[in-house]
């Protein structure tokens, strides 16, 4: 019997808009899996902070590129990749809390220069590991 | 899919995720093309519709969307000859099938094995 992955790909232009969508993607994604709901949170939370990276930082301002997201669920967990074929990791300003936030969401998290050019972070979260109960 | 400043995009899933994921994503897309709430509606039926004509046999569902004003565009696909034919037949209430009451547009496009099913609301 071959066990095929549960997965979830998400390809959108790198609009504010659309990280809404991202984030109720992911969402109901946690949601057929029936991961706990203190873990859906941070899954979400974290996923918003990365698009909105994405969104924020990642390309000249209107200039309209790609954002990707990929959901994987795997043996006690999801692993959450979010990716851009931006400029990379730079000095803009911001407020400094995307990354610290995702660090405190996730079991743990990895982000990475692409050789083409764009960032991916790649962020794991155990089922069974509310790190932040984002709901009280 | 027509094309729009708010952006299409492109989704894919596997079948068990398929309708929690479609009922999120549907909905975010009428609310952003402004679509009357009762469409809305059609769209998260639309959504179960899509996940449940997918036969479980580890295939993904890929749904390609854009909105624009007032308008929500799908295409299903590629899609095996016999998930098109559930997806525009079934379910049936009263003897009538689902889908081509609530899109405004039905189409199925492309030839055996790859067919795809756009569908227009507004």
């Amino acid at each position: 019997v071959t066990t095929v992955p549960e997965r979830l790909g998400l390809s959108l232009p790198a609009l504010p808009e659309n990280v809404l969508v991202a984030r109720q993607a992911v969402t109901g994604f946690c949601e057929a899996l029936a991961f706990p709901v203190a873990v859906i949170e941070n899954v979400r939370l974290a996923v918003t902070e990365a698009c909105a990276n994405v969104v924020v930082h990642a390309y000249a301002k209107d200039a309209v590129e790609h954002l990707e997201l990929d959901a994987t669920a795997v043996p006690g967990g999801v692993v959450v990749v979010v990716c851009d074929c931006g400029r990379g990791v730079g000095d803009e300003p911001g407020a400094g809390l995307g990354l610290p936030l995702i660090d405190a969401l996730t079991d743990a998290y990895e982000l990475e220069a692409l050789e083409a050019g764009g960032t991916r972070i790649t962020m794991r979260f155990r089922d069974d590991d509310a790190r932040i109960d984002a709901s009280v | 899919v027509s094309d729009d400043a708010g952006g299409g995009g492109t989704i894919t899933l596997s079948r068990r995720a398929a309708g929690p994921v479609l009922a999120r994503v549907l909905g975010v897309l009428g609310a952003r093309a402004e679509l009357p709430v009762d469409r809305v509606s059609d769209l998260l039926v639309v959504a179960d519709l899509i996940a449940g004509a997918h036969d479980d046999d580890g295939g993904a569902v890929r749904v390609e969307f854009a909105t624009a004003a007032r308008r929500v565009d799908l295409v299903v696909g590629p899609l095996a000859d016999g998930a098109a034919q559930r997806l525009l037949d079934q379910p049936q209430v009263a003897g009538v099938a689902l889908l081509p009451r609530l899109a405004d547009e039905v189409e199925l496009v492309g030839g055996p094995g790859e067919r795809h099913v756009r569908l227009r609301f507004g």
